[in-house]
């Protein structure tokens, strides 16, 4: 392989961990913040699991929750 | 209203202000009115790629701290009778001057021209973000190697945050007879990596390096380069300047195994 495609595999994957790689604090903040939704509208008492994979050029995220009920509220019309 | 472009890298030394200096004065060989901001503050070298070091009188703190108006400190660089320069001085307006400031100080300047250039300081500082606030639109220089690609990358990412009208991408330092040879990565494949829009291809050339205070000699291969990026900006071609077209054919591999050996 000539030099100038082994640089392009090179910062390929490079990129790829890069562009993979959350900050410190990025789980802790996006499972804090969408549970603190979710509370508002079902109950559950496992705890939520999150995963994120790779799909072709972007992520697939997948956040499920086990709900024992749904919370029925009143809501103004809009 | 002036189109505020700001320049910028992440990485430093891959001719952010080469080309601002070069860019100002394609875009006003068109016939535009331009205006070039230095806001690398202590790091400020715009004014010596100009070759107007010696006109500076006031700067753009001055400006701020109210001991001149905004046209006192604009400097009019030699022929280019609409290409103007507003020099940043020392690192104490590092602390002084915040981006709204500096929003301020451009929407002042903003009717009197076509385009602003404002020079961004390497890296993702305060000053990278005091200069990325004020723009509607980005061009990310970059040179077709692993450090700077990989810094242009986490770059592009921050400015898709600000919400900007266009971020495009200028590759300079491109080698034709390496692309040809396949030892240096191709502009359209880096377009692809960074998915982001090219907008000029530069050639590394010793006329650019031999112009700090001079202006571009009229044949060399970046002045075209220039003229075409300009236009690609203004009018928006899509037209990329090809640096291999030098290299190809048999009297081009004669001319690359030449300066292999060079």
């Amino acid at each position: 392989m000539k030099k100038g495609n082994r640089e392009l595999v090179r910062i390929q994957s490079v990129l790829e961990n890069d562009r993979l790689s959350a900050g410190d604090n990025f789980f802790e903040l996006l499972m804090g913040d969408l549970e603190k939704i979710l509370q508002e509208f079902f109950e559950y008492s496992d705890a939520p699991t999150l995963s994120i994979d790779k799909c072709g050029d972007g992520y697939k995220v997948n956040f499920s929750i086990t709900a024992s009920r749904l919370r029925s509220f009143g809501c103004l019309p809009k | 209203m002036a189109n505020k472009i700001v320049v910028t890298s992440g990485k430093g030394g891959v001719g952010k202000t080469t080309v601002v200096a070069n860019l100002g004065i394609a875009l006003c060989d068109l016939g535009l009115r331009v205006a070039l901001i230095d806001v690398d503050f202590g790091l400020n070298n715009l004014d010596v790629v100009l070759g107007v070091e010696n006109k500076v009188v006031y700067d753009i703190l001055d400006v701020f701290e109210g001991r001149c108006r905004i046209k006192q400190a604009l400097i009019q660089c030699g022929e280019h009778k609409n290409l103007f320069v507003l020099p940043s001085g020392s690192a104490k307006g590092n602390n002084i001057i915040s981006g709204q400031n500096l929003s301020v100080i451009l929407e002042n300047l903003s009717p009197l021209f076509d385009y602003i250039l404002i020079d961004c300081p390497a890296g993702i500082d305060v000053g990278f973000h005091r200069a990325v606030c004020c723009a509607d639109s980005a061009l990310v220089v970059a040179t077709p190697n692993l450090t700077s690609l990989r810094d242009a990358d986490k770059v592009i990412s921050i400015l898709k945050s600000y919400r900007m009208q266009k971020i495009s991408l200028i590759i300079n330092r491109a080698r034709g007879d390496l692309i040809t040879g396949q030892k240096m990565m191709n502009p359209l494949d880096v377009q692809a990596l960074l998915k982001t829009q090219l907008v000029g291809v530069l050639p590394e050339e010793d006329a650019v390096f031999l112009s700090v205070g001079n202006k571009l000699p009229k044949k060399c291969e970046s002045k075209k380069a220039y003229k075409i990026l300009a236009s690609n900006l203004h009018i928006g071609n899509k037209k990329i300047f090809d640096v291999t077209c030098k290299y190809n054919g048999i009297f081009g591999s004669i001319r690359r195994g030449l300066k292999n050996k060079i």
